[in-house]
């Protein structure tokens, strides 16, 4: 079985989003979506700034595992599309690390998928961060 | 027949580094006890294990050609 690859080396763009949304205009059955983006946060620890996050992943068992998320959200909830990507790599500052978009007929179920869909990547996907420093040094980040 | 190690995330600065190979232990249990052995700074280390992909639990038996990944705390998104 050929699992659906959801990373992308580096940031994800804002080009890259808007395509994905016109994407979707031939899909007139769809009346509402949701999107959730992550952005890398410029956390001040201590006297340090952070300046990017580095992603590394156990790139296999992430994607196993994404599908088995995405089997279950879909049971789950009426939805007409689910597109699902997370960098690898050094994303800056500012810049996009997770795009989740989830797309239906209403848009409850986008919605609330959507939001599951986010939590279990960040609770279940084995993907970790360091949080590189400006200058030198960095710390792993740890999710809250 | 050896198996494959792979360490991820922090547990790389804990171990100087990302993959080894070693003989086959039997279980998950006896291959933490010779990975902590071996890598005596993951004794304080948080971690799950991952046989072949999947969690592992300590009473599972290791197959041959085993793939094993040591993994911190997820922090993704």
């Amino acid at each position: 079985m050929q699992l659906k690859n959801i990373f992308t080396e580096g940031a994800i763009t804002a080009n890259f989003i808007a395509d994905s949304i016109a994407k979707h205009a031939t899909k007139t059955e769809i009346g509402g979506h949701n999107i959730f983006l992550g952005q890398v946060r410029a956390d001040q620890i201590e006297d340090k700034l952070v300046v990017a996050i580095d992603y590394t992943s156990h790139v296999d068992m992430a994607l196993e595992k994404m599908h088995e998320i995405r089997e279950a959200i879909f049971t789950k909830y009426p939805l007409t599309c689910m597109h699902i990507h997370h960098s690898l790599g050094i994303v800056k500052a500012g810049e996009i690390c997770l795009f989740v978009f989830t797309s239906s007929k209403h848009r409850k179920a986008a919605i609330d998928a959507c939001t599951e869909c986010v939590e279990s990547i960040k609770a279940e996907l084995p993907i970790w961060g360091k949080e590189i420093f400006e200058g030198e040094g960095y710390q792993w980040k740890e999710n809250k | 027949m050896k198996i494959e190690i792979n360490f991820y995330g922090q547990l790389t600065d804990k171990t100087g580094c990302s993959s080894f190979l070693m003989d086959n232990p039997g279980t998950i249990a006896d291959f933490k006890k010779l990975v902590i052995e071996q890598y005596p700074n993951l004794s304080n280390a948080k971690f799950t294990i991952a046989l072949n992909n999947k969690i592992a639990l300590d009473n599972e038996v290791i197959p041959e050609n085993a793939k094993l990944a040591l993994m911190p705390p997820f922090s993704g998104g």
